[in-house]
Formats: structure tokens, sequence, C-alpha cells
């Protein structure tokens, strides 16, 4: 009787005998070694220096591909040896131990280091790439303070987000090596505001007989009934206008219309200057506060205005169609002019109602 | 072709079930290996328990996971009254007599250390203890004598202060240094009637092997394992976005609802882009001096940030002039001459002492922040606020915005760039215009707190016709 029973190559069921080829054993080896790999690393990770506290990166302008300043501040907590500092920008993660992405658009090749305190004497590496600003220098040793930097002509990302900066501290002067120390800072890009205003140009133009205020919405009146002419005494009437505008180069009032007529019976104008003559046909006015008679008032108001020569001085009163009778070269705040009307009639002067109407004109030269 | 490695499992299970067979009769018959010692009992319910069970010599070098300075509470009940104790520890058994391996060979306690084993003042069971029982220790790199001042056992000086019979006992021995390899040790405890470590005859306790005469005895199994480190990034976070639109009508998109992750928020979103113009009328809005126009966008910050974040503002005006200005101040108005001259000049002539009125027809231009509350889509996480500072706040308590600006050209504080809350409206870093505060007014982490940043201008009479334009960003800068 035979005993024992023999394992056929192949057979589901073998026994306890499995044969396994070189490669399944292999196979095996390399799993085993990645687990114990993955458990070692997971046991014992990179180890790294002290995290940089109080760490910002300010920016002078965080709108989409702009040139910008850029101000990194950290602070330096430990002793050690630094001969270079690398200043990297990532879209994907602030964790130094992640592959870093660029952000999209940004561009630090062209920086330029416009300042640095605390820990100096670096100069930009010609190893600096465009998302990472290597600043090397002769290695020396740190003491515990604040450092900063500040970079010119950083090109900034193309699009709005959200991105972040590592830095890292290194003894070599190339930033190989293992850091020294190390912190990383969240930036962030957005729109600017665009502001706009539009300031129209405008002129601010009124008559009245009276204006009381520096509004012409007051303005009241226009019609003045002089009453009657005489031959011994001036008769006298005023009327204001109040101008205001933002015209660059100022503006001028013109005055138009005849002198006092009844039909083809007129009271002579005063062609120039004259003091009043009463007894003698006299129609003229002035903008200017008068004693012979009592007549008028100064212009008054924030403005800076001024009558023309002919209607400037007290006293002197004078009508000509078409004449300049206001002006300023800059724009004018509110200013209000009165003007002062002198009517002198002879005793030949023919009886009738005698009329004018007169028109001012303000013309604002923007 | 090559040959396929052939495993037996069969001869390996026959193999495993010898060695099982053994490992019973080894654990199941600790007698027969004892000294011979017909008095002896063994210790009851003992046990000792460590407060950090992580082997010495890893990469944490203190505290907890870095088994040093480790307490060892040592608990029994005795049977016989003691007068001093020894504790040996061992690699390879906790068999009372028998070899020890300690510092060298396979197995060892290589990286133990328990010399400087120090005896608590009052134990938590029993009369081990320093004070009142006068118990005091003496140790060594593997073993911890312990003694009274009991002379002569039961009958002797001090009886009082042994461990009594059939009592519990539970001290504490502390700054002892675990094993540095992992796994299994042991502790071999054997308890003396005299204070000698003897039972007053010469066979007094000389070795893990040569314990002498002892009154009770016990080993206890103790462990080293791995520590379970546990580690979770958190990575440094800023948020910050302008808007045209209202937080409120924040909506869409992925991100939580009401923050800058919102589709409404952002362009090209209808009214997303923060775009203004200041005026009244229709159909062209303009500008004069018979009103304050103002316009209104709003931004929103988030970030993790332990020292909170600074928003700060800047003009693109930054070197306009203007009738009245103070010397070395220019910029921060309106400008229709591409920031030449700014005929809307800031506010108060950019002053830094306050928020202050605009008067319509007094030309101004000026910025109001107010901390924001949506009416609507406000996030269920929502923390803190940034709030404006004194400048641009127009300390309106509930209204916002409120009715004053400001537009600071003045502030320069140390020196040039001004960095930081150093600068003004036209330097090269901005106007700080708001702080992030988690609560109160300490500077500190926000979770989607949201500003209404309302601007204002107004006309004079002498104010020159024409288009004025300004851009304005807004710089948000953590402080990690």
């Amino acid at each position: 009787m035979k005993g024992g029973r023999h394992a056929k190559a192949g057979s589901s069921k073998a026994g306890d005998r499995r044969r396994f080829s070189p490669k399944q054993l292999t196979l095996a080896a390399c799993l085993m070694a990645a687990a114990l790999f993955a458990g070692y690393a997971l046991l014992f990770p990179p180890a790294y220096g002290a995290q940089l506290p109080f760490r910002s990166m300010q920016l002078s302008d965080d709108d989409v591909s702009v040139s910008a300043n850029y101000y990194l501040k950290f602070f330096i907590n430990s002793i050690s040896s630094v001969g270079s500092i690398s200043v990297q920008f990532c879209s994907n993660s602030a964790f130094i131990t992640d592959p870093c992405t660029p952000p999209p658009g940004f561009d630090d090749s062209a920086a330029t280091l416009t300042d640095q305190v605390g820990e100096t004497g670096f100069s930009i590496s010609p190893a600096t790439t465009a998302n990472e600003i290597i600043l090397t220098r002769v290695p020396n040793t740190t003491t515990v303070h604040f450092a900063s930097y500040e970079f010119s002509g950083v090109t900034n990302p193309s699009a709005p987000g959200s991105y972040f900066v590592r830095v890292q501290t290194y003894a070599s002067t190339d930033a190989t090596g293992p850091a020294t120390d190390f912190g990383s800072m969240a930036i962030a890009y957005t729109n600017s505001i665009a502001i706009s205003a539009e300031v129209p140009p405008f002129l601010i133009f009124c008559t009245g007989v009276t204006i009381p205020t520096f509004n012409c919405a007051s303005a009241v009146g226009d019609f003045i009934d002089m009453g009657e002419l005489s031959s011994t005494h001036a008769v006298t009437t005023t009327s204001q206008m109040l101008v205001a505008t933002n015209a660059q180069s100022g503006y001028g009032i013109t005055v138009d219309g005849p002198t006092m007529a009844s039909g083809t019976n007129v009271i002579n104008q005063i062609g120039t200057d004259d003091v009043s003559r009463p007894g003698t046909g006299q129609f003229g006015f002035n903008l200017r506060a008068n004693t012979t008679p009592g007549v008028g008032s100064n212009p008054t108001g924030p403005g800076s205005g001024t009558p023309s020569p002919a209607y400037n001085q007290p006293n002197l009163y004078q009508f000509n169609t078409g004449d300049l009778v206001a002006s300023s070269p800059l724009p004018e705040n509110y200013r209000e002019y009165t003007s002062a009307y002198l009517v002198n009639v002879p005793n030949t002067q023919a009886p009738g109602i005698y009329v004018t109407t007169i028109t001012y004109i303000a013309l604002a030269t923007f | 072709m090559s040959k396929p490695t052939t495993i037996d499992f069969r001869a390996a299970r026959r193999i495993l079930y010898v060695m099982l067979a053994c490992l019973l009769a080894v654990v199941t018959a600790p007698t027969l290996f004892l000294p011979a010692k017909a008095s002896a009992a063994q210790l009851s319910s003992r046990s000792i328990q460590l407060s950090d069970s992580a082997p010495s010599g890893g990469t944490i070098v203190s505290g907890v996971g870095s088994g040093t300075n480790v307490a060892y509470q040592v608990s029994f009940t005795s049977t016989t009254e003691a007068s001093s104790i020894v504790i040996e520890f061992c690699a390879n058994d906790p068999l009372i007599g028998d070899s020890c391996d300690q510092g060298t060979g396979t197995p060892n306690l290589s990286g133990m250390d328990a010399s400087a084993a120090v005896l608590n003042a009052t134990a938590f069971a029993g009369t081990v203890q320093t004070t009142t029982d006068n118990w005091s220790v003496s140790a060594s790199t593997y073993r911890i004598k312990l003694t009274n001042d009991n002379v002569g056992g039961s009958g002797g000086t001090n009886p009082a202060h042994d461990i009594q019979a059939a009592t519990a006992e539970s001290f504490q021995l502390t700054g002892i240094t675990n094993p540095s390899a992992l796994g299994t040790f042991y502790g071999r405890i054997t308890t003396y009637t005299h204070n000698d470590y003897s039972d007053g005859t010469a066979a007094a306790y000389a070795s893990a092997a040569s314990p002498g005469n002892f009154a009770d005895y016990g080993g206890i199994a103790l462990s080293t394992v791995q520590v379970i480190q546990i580690t979770a990034r958190v990575q440094e976070s800023l948020t910050f976005c302008v808007s045209g639109n209202d937080p409120s009508t924040w909506t869409g998109g992925a991100g939580v609802q009401g923050t800058c992750a919102s589709t409404v928020a952002s362009p090209p979103t209808a009214g997303a882009t923060p775009s203004l113009t200041l005026g009244h009328g229709s159909p062209t809005l303009i500008l004069d001096n018979t009103a304050v126009n103002t316009g209104a966008v709003w931004s929103q910050l988030s970030t993790n940030a332990t020292n909170g974040a600074v928003v700060n503002m800047r003009d693109s005006n930054t070197t306009c002039t203007y009738t009245g200005m103070t010397a070395g101040q220019p910029g921060g108005g309106l400008s229709a001459d591409n920031g030449t001259t700014c005929a809307i000049p800031p506010v108060n002539n950019g002053a830094n002492t306050g928020a202050s009125a605009i008067t319509a027809g007094t030309a101004a231009f000026g910025l109001d922040v107010c901390a924001y509350t949506p009416s609507a889509n406000l996030p269920a996480t929502q923390t803190g606020k940034v709030d404006p500072t004194a400048e641009y706040n127009a300390n309106v308590s509930s209204a916002c915005p409120g009715l004053n600006y400001g537009m600071d050209t003045a502030t320069k504080t140390g020196s040039a760039p001004y960095p930081g809350s150093n600068g003004n409206a036209s330097t090269t870093y901005g106007s700080t215009i708001a702080v992030s505060h988690t609560s109160g007014t300490t500077p500190g982490p926000v979770f989607a707190a949201d500003d209404e940043l309302t601007f204002a201008a107004t006309a004079g009479l002498t104010t020159p016709a024409g288009i004025y334009t300004a851009n304005i960003v807004m710089i948000a800068t953590g402080t990690f």
C-alpha cells in the first residue's frame, strides 16, 4: 500500500506545497520594502529648523499682471549661519515639502532688491527663477531680530486669487542643502476699484431787480419803474446779477441794449465816463457804490471778478451797448454785481414814457 | 525558465506547533524553575504601570513619546511582612532566580536606565513611601532596591513601616528611562523580611540569579510600543476680494455661499467688477456743487494669520497737487489730468486727524469703511470683523455707511517706503484702512469678514470741468 499523497503541479489542491515564481517573490519583496520605507518616512519625517514668526509679505499693488513692490518681513528667533534666503511663490500649497506650482503669469526674474534691514549684505542670486528669488551673501551668523527685504519690479500673477510664499534660510550661499529656518505666507490678488466722476462745465448767471442770497433761485423782479424824471436832480435805480462758473479761463459780462427812448425822443447815453449832471440828458450806470448820487453797491461774494474800468469808478457813469462791464480770468465762485443806473434830463426833454430793455450776457471760456 | 522557489508550509506548521508547545510549557510551569524557597509566596494583583511606553533614544527627546523620565507605578498585594524590595529588570524572562539578560546579549535592555529612580513621597497605597515610613531607594541601571528603617524584621525597630502582610501596596518610581528596543521586557520583584534584602540570614539578594531568601516574589511583563505620531497640516491661508455686488447676494459656485468663492462676488458676473461712477442726475451722472455723491463696493477677508491682517488702500493719484495742499503731502484725490493735479482733493486736505464730513460744494474725495453684516447668505462659520481704523471710521454705531470720510495723505511713520501701517494713500504700500479682529480689538484670524467701502465726492463751484478718475487698490496683508 502506497502511503502519502503527491501533489500534482498546477492542481487546485496542491496540499501544503505552493510554488512561487522568482517574479512573484521579487514583487512581494519590493512591496514589503516599500511599505517599510513608507512607514519609516511617516515615523521619521524630514527635519526642518524653526518657523520664522511674525512673517508677512506686503504688496504695493495687488492688481493682476501689474508690476509691484514686495515687502518681506520676518523675525529671526535663532542664531545660526545664514548664507542664502529663498523666497518662492507657489499657487498650490504653502507647505515646504509639497511641489511648487508657479503662479500663472507671475515673474520675479527681473526683481531688484531695493532695501534690506536686519540681516543684510544680500544680493539677488543668478540662480533666481521666475517664481523664486534667491538672496545670497557670504555666510554670516544671524542675531535674534526682525529682518526685512523689499523687492521692486515683480510682475503679479495674471489671475486673481490666493497664492503662497515660502521662505527658507540656508547656511549655504545658493539655497541648497538643509534649510535652517522656514515660514510660509498666503497672499491675495484682487481687482482694483476704478472710480470716476464727471464734472460738467457750468455757468451760473442770473439777473434780477434784487438777488438777496448767492442763489439764483432768490432773484426777484425784472421791471423797474424809475418814476418821474427831473431836470433838477438825477433819478437812480439798481438791478443785480449773480455769476459763478468753473470755466478755467473765466468769464466776461457784457451789456446790450439802447439808451432810454420814447419814440424818437431819446435820453442821451453817457458814452464816456462822466459825473451826474442834473439838467442834462444822461443815461448810464456803473457797478460801484456811489455817493453822488447815493446809489449802488460794490461787488460782493467769495468770487474775485471785477467790473471793467469804465464801470468801476464810483460816481462816474457810462453806457455803451456791447461794453464789457465785468469779468474774471479765473473760475468764479459766486460774485454779485449791483448795477447803479443814473438818469438826468434837461428841462427841454420832450414829454413821454421813456423805456429801455437792458440785456446782460455772460460768456464763460472753458 | 527559472526554477520556482518552493515553500513547505506543512513543515513550517510543524515547527510552529513545537515552538508553541515549548512556550506553553514555560509559561505554565514557572514553579519548576524557581529556586527552592519553601515559605515564599507570589505577590498577587501585581503590575507595573508605565506613564510612557515609548522606547527611548528615538526622535522624540522629551515629554510623552520620548521614553525618558518615565514613571513606573508598582502595585501588588503582599503575603508576608517585608522591610525591603528588589525590582530587577530583565530582557529574557520574569522568572525569579533565572539568568537575567540586561545590557548585552540578545535580547537586552540597551538604553534602559533606572539609576535615577526617585521614590514617591506618599504612596498610593501601603507604606512604600519616603515620608512617614522612611523608605528609600538605591538604584542602578537595571535594578531598583527599596528599603525602610525597620531593623530586625517584624520585631524590629520600626515594624509599622514595613509592608504588612496581605496588604495592597502601590507606589511610584519616577525618572526611569525605558529600554530603546521595542517589545517585551520583564520586572522581577522580590520582597524581604529584613531591610538588608535578606531574611535575617546571610542569604541576602546578590544578583538576579541569586536573589537570596526572599519573602514574596512575582514576575511582571512590560512592553515598549511604537509611539503613534499624529500630524495634521494646516497651511497659511488668506482670501481677499473686492466686489461691486453686495455680499448679501453672493451665491453660486461650489464654495461656501456668501464668500469670495461665490460666483456673484467676482467678475465677470454682472456688477461684480468694483467700478464706481460718482454723481447724480440722468442720463449722465454729474458731480457738482449741489450734492455729495457716494458709491459703495464691498470687500471680504478670510485668514488664519495668527497675528491678523491689515487692509491697506492706495490711490493711483499719488503725486497730484491741489490748492490748499500741505507741502510734502500730495495725492489722494480725483484727477482730470492724469494725476498732475487733483482738483477734487482728499477730504480735509489729507489730514490724519480722523474721519470728517464732506460738504456739498467744497470739493473733496474720501472713503468711509464700516464692518458690514450682510442681510442674507451670511456663512454660518463667519468669524471676527475687519474694523476700520480711526481715519476711515465714521463712528456711527449702527448705520453703515456713515457720513464721515477720510483719505490720509499725511501719515509717514519711520522711514520710506513706509510699509505696514506706516504710510498713507500716496506712499508705496498705502494707508491702513482696516484691521482684522477675531474678537474685541486684538488682531487675529477672521473668516468671511465683510466691509462696506463707501467713496464720496463733491465738486466745488470752481472745480474745472472734466472726467475725474482714480484707481484705488485694496491690499490685504497677513502676519503669520
